[in-house]
Formats: C-alpha cells, structure tokens, sequence
C-alpha cells in the first residue's frame, strides 16, 4: 500500500463547521471547509492560496490535529489521522508534521537561546543522546543546514533578523526530521529582499531532506516560486488545482483570474490599470458572488489542471 | 531649475537628516536626503524595513518622537519650513495641509468612539463648522470612498480591513490636504483589496489633485503607482528617478539588487504557449 506514489498527506472531501453564537446568542453554523481535498507528495510543495479569512489556515490546524474534521478524512501515509490516539503514535505524529508559522518574532521563545530551540525537540523526540556534547554538535551542524553561522546557537531570538528566525523555525523542523512541514506565510512577514533566501532554503529542503510542503500564502508571487502544484481557495472551496505554472499562466476560473489581475505588474503603467478596468471594486464583488456557491461539477482542462464550474 | 516642464515642487526635501538617540550616541537613520514632490505627483519610497523610510514619513509631518531628533536639514512645504513650526503652527498645519495614512492604518481608528466622533474631532478642530456642518462633510466623504452613509453610527470593529482602510483616507480628505503621505497603506491586505482601494486613491488624487509619497517595499507596487521613485539603502538616497527608468534602467547595485529579489509572475504570463494535447472533460465529483 505504501508505494512511492502514496501521497504523505491526503484530504478527502474534508469538511469543517465551527458552531458561532451560543450562549444567549442563537447558535449558527460556520462551514470554514468544503469539501475540500489535496494531497502532498514527498519533495514536493503544494501552494494554497486565497484571501484571509478562506479556510487555508484551517487545513492546517485540521493537519496538525488541533480541530477535528466534521465530515471526510485526513490520511497520513494512508492511515486516518483521527485514528492516531496512542501518545507515542501522537508524538510520532507530531514529529512528522512541523510547522512553520506567519510570525517569527513570536514563534520563539525569547527568555532561551537558539540553542535551547533546538536542543530541545532533539531530546523530546529523542533524536540525540542526551550528551553535551553531542547535542551541541548536532545543533551546530543544523545551523550549517539552514545557513546560520555556528555561534547562533547561543544567541537568543531578538539578537536575530525575521529572517534568521525563520531560518531557526526551519532548522527546528530539520532536527526532528519531519516528512511534511506546513508552512503558514512564513515569508509574509520578512522583507522582500531576505525573502527570496528563505524561500531558496526551503527549496533546497525539499530537495535535499525530500520534504513535502504545504505553502499556505495569499501571495502567488511566492506561491510560484516555490510550489510545483498550487490550490485556489475561496470561501472554504478550492475553485482551481494543477501544476503552478498552468494555474497562473492559464486561469480558468474568474477568482483564480482576479487574484492574478490584481498582482502588480511593474510594466503596465497605473493609469492604464484603470482605464482597462474602470469599476474593478464592482467586478470583484460580483466574482466574490458568483464564486461562494458550492459546486460538484469539475472540468479538467489539462493533464493536472482542473477547476470547479460556476454555479448556473 | 533647468526642467521647465517640471511642476512646481511642493515639498522639497533638503539634506534631512534624522538621528535617533542610543546610549551609545547618535544613530544616523536618515542622511543628508535631498527630494522634492512636485503638485499632483506621486513620489515613492523603497527600500528595506529600517533604511529609514518611515523615518523620513514620520520627519515630514514632524510626528517623530524622541529618542528621533531632526539633527539638520530643511523641510520646505509651500514656502513654509516645517522643521521650524511651533507646537501651535503644527496643529494647524498637519491635517490641513498634509494628512497621513499609516501602516496598518486600520488600527489607527479610535475603537471605542464612533465613526461620526472622529470624523467631527478632525474637521471641528481645524475649521469652524458647526457638529451639523461636519456629519454631513462626513457623509460626503463616505460616499466618495464608497461607504454606505448610515455606517457613520458604527463603531470601528464593525468594518473589514480594506473598509477601515478607506474610512482612514477619507478622514485624511476631510481638510483637503495637499499632501497625502502613504506609509505601506496596503501592506497588511490581500491583492484585491489593495488594487480596490489603490484604484480608489488614483481616482481621488486624479479629481482633487493631491501629492502622494508613497512608501512600500514592493517595487513592483511602487513601479506601477508613482512618478518618480526614491531608492534607500541604510539611511541614504542612493537613487532617484522615474519610475520607468528605475524599472529598466536601475543605476544603483542596490536598486538592482532589489529587482532581482523577486521574479515576476507575469513574465511566465507573457510567453505562456497553452498545450494542445488535451482535450477538456467535465467530472462529476
């Protein structure tokens, strides 16, 4: 069952409602996801992309078994992951999926140095004896990994730049040696010109260690830099899927065109921008309108691009 | 001045020089920038987070607080330096002649007051009209940034983002400001959102002809949206220019640096060949 094309992680028409209200309020129900379903490949990244406030971020909270899906299920190499219960099988499965996050200036502890960032998942996975030495010889070599100079280590985090931060974050997912790493718009935060070197680690880490990662953005300019295959999200219902490079230069479905049309393009001048489009507000909303209704029917446009029908 | 065709500059910008006050003695943030926004241009800042560039923002509407200290240079404002108004002269003067939209400029709004309080606060205290005068100078400016008028009895929490955003620029068109300085106004919202509320700005600024400097770290954002481009790298101007001639003929190492950290989506775009090996099928799911 596990061959090599087994995906490390799979949605299946995942669904997930939050329940608002309550107390003296009337109870109402929230469908964050619907119907939802992806898979990651080892040494591969998978983009989700979609405004604030879509569901992309709650697919990563479904992954990393903070919330558990209403409907459909969550396979990791196969097996349910509402199914892993044991602590040890929980722990496994928490060393496995790492994750990154949006702010590197609170993802880290500031009362400890780097070294204790690192030192630590080691020994709680057990993944270093517990020896000075040994430790702080791995944690070394962990730095090298994400391009960090050595005497990191016992520097604390507000002595560290975003993006070095986030280069320790992904040194933490390196020592436990995850399979899968989500990673919540690890760059949105950096500025633009640090930005490319951690997305440039991240691709080496695919290639290298043969991660998977699941690149949760509302940013296609980084999305395509990073992922070969990319998911378009709205309203907790991913609208167009395939290979990056045909989802961008190819769209299909008018959300997935509108977020393309509003990247900034440096060569079109912003007058022109305007005339081309004189009541874009007017056109975005009917879009957002058209795009909320829920779809089954699908069209395949090419051998990996598919994008949901319209609704009518 | 050689160019006649250049519009006469508003604000102009001398050897400015702002430094910040440490225990180990003063730190240049700013040094000795020269630039000059002409009437109805859009001048942009770029540069990396700490090159100054808010620096020179909060400098120009003189909202620096120590440990910031203007250490030389002139701020020259429609003939006025601004560096040597009084307390009093500033209250005057900021709002009326140069309002400011900051970063994250939706949390800029007042949560506990109602939108119609802060509309009035601003436009009673800089002019003479009456509470009545100004709900309706308020109701005005709603429906130019497109808010529904009866929205004036909300409380901030109870608008999106992108809403709060526009209401910050409609409180900042309530004096009709000369000058409008944009610090990152988007940053903190998706695409659409800021092409909406950029094409808000465009029309606003095309209809009452205000200056903008515009500062944001996306070059390409910046390209697009200004006249002229101002390049910073550790506290200096190192580069300005057209916004055309930045894109394609950047002098600087640094402004060329700064291009190539991020490709562009919309080359792929352009040379894109579709394939035509597939023939499109519709699946029931």
């Amino acid at each position: 069952m596990l061959d090599a094309n087994t995906p490390i992680l799979e949605l299946r028409n995942v669904v997930k409602d939050f329940t608002t209200g309550g107390g003296f309020a009337k109870t109402d129900i929230f469908r964050a996801l619907n119907d939802v379903s992806f898979s990651i490949h080892k040494g591969r990244a998978l983009a989700l992309v979609g405004e604030s406030g879509c569901g992309k971020s709650t697919c990563a909270r479904l992954i990393t078994k903070i919330y558990e899906p209403t409907a459909g299920e969550i396979l990791f190499r196969g097996q349910d992951i509402t199914q892993i219960k044991a602590r040890q099988d929980v722990l496994n499965y928490r060393k496995s999926v790492q994750m990154i996050f949006q702010d590197p200036f609170g993802s880290l502890n500031p009362t400890h140095t780097i070294y204790h960032h690192l030192a630590r998942p080691l020994l709680l996975h057990r993944m270093c004896e517990n020896d000075k030495t040994k430790l702080r010889e791995r944690v070394c070599e962990l730095l090298e990994m994400v391009e960090l100079p050595a005497l990191t280590a016992d520097k604390y985090p507000h002595e560290l730049s975003g993006g070095q931060r986030q280069r320790v974050n992904m040194a933490k997912t390196l020592a436990v040696g995850a399979d899968l790493v989500l990673a919540d718009e690890p760059t949105s935060m950096l500025d633009v010109s640090i930005r490319i070197g951690v997305l440039d680690l991240m691709q080496r880490m695919k290639k290298e260690f043969n991660l998977g990662f699941l690149y949760i953005t509302h940013d296609l300019a980084t999305a395509h830099y990073i992922a070969e295959e990319t998911a378009v999200m709205y309203k907790g219902q991913i609208v167009e899927w395939g290979d990056t490079t045909e989802v961008i230069n190819n769209p299909q479905h008018p959300y997935t065109q509108l977020l393309i049309s509003a990247v900034p393009d440096p060569d079109v001048r912003f007058a022109d921008v305007v005339k081309g489009d004189e009541d874009y507000s007017g056109h975005a909303q009917k879009i957002r309108e058209i795009s909320s209704a829920k779809v089954d029917q699908v069209k395949r446009v090419n051998h990996n691009h598919y994008v949901r029908l319209l609704a009518g | 001045m050689s160019e006649s065709t250049a519009k006469r500059p508003l604000l102009q910008v001398r050897n400015l020089e702002v430094d910040y006050l440490t225990q180990d003695g003063a730190f240049q943030a700013v040094k000795k920038v020269n630039f000059e926004i002409g009437e109805g241009e859009v001048f942009g800042l770029a540069g990396e987070s700490g090159c100054g560039k808010s620096t020179i923002a909060f400098a120009v509407t003189r909202l620096h607080r120590p440990p910031a200290l203007i250490s030389g240079g002139e701020i020259i404002f429609n003939g006025v330096d601004v560096v040597k108004l009084t307390e009093k002269q500033l209250r005057d003067f900021r709002w009326t002649q140069i309002a400011m939209v900051f970063q994250s400029a939706m949390n800029s709004l007042n949560p506990v007051l109602r939108l119609e309080e802060q509309f009035c606060d601003v436009i009673m205290t800089h002019t003479q009209m009456t509470r009545e005068e100004a709900i309706d100078r308020a109701e005005k400016l709603l429906d130019i940034v497109k808010i529904p008028r009866e929205r004036l009895r909300d409380y901030p929490h109870q608008f999106s983002g992108g809403m709060r955003q526009r209401l910050v620029i409609a409180i900042c068109l309530a004096l009709n400001a000369k000058l409008i300085v944009m610090d990152e106004p988007t940053t903190a919202l998706d695409v659409v959102v800021q092409r909406e509320i950029l094409q808000q700005i465009y029309h606003l600024k095309e209809e009452f002809g205000f200056s903008i400097l515009f500062i944001t770290h996306d070059l390409s954002l910046m390209t697009q949206f200004c006249d002229r481009i101002g390049v910073m790298y550790q506290g200096e101007l190192v580069e300005v220019n057209e916004s055309q001639q930045i894109r394609h003929h950047p002098q600087h190492p640094y402004t060329q640096k700064l291009w190539s950290a991020f490709p562009s989506i919309h080359e792929g775009r352009k040379h894109y060949q579709p394939t035509t090996d597939f023939t499109p099928e519709v699946i029931q799911l």
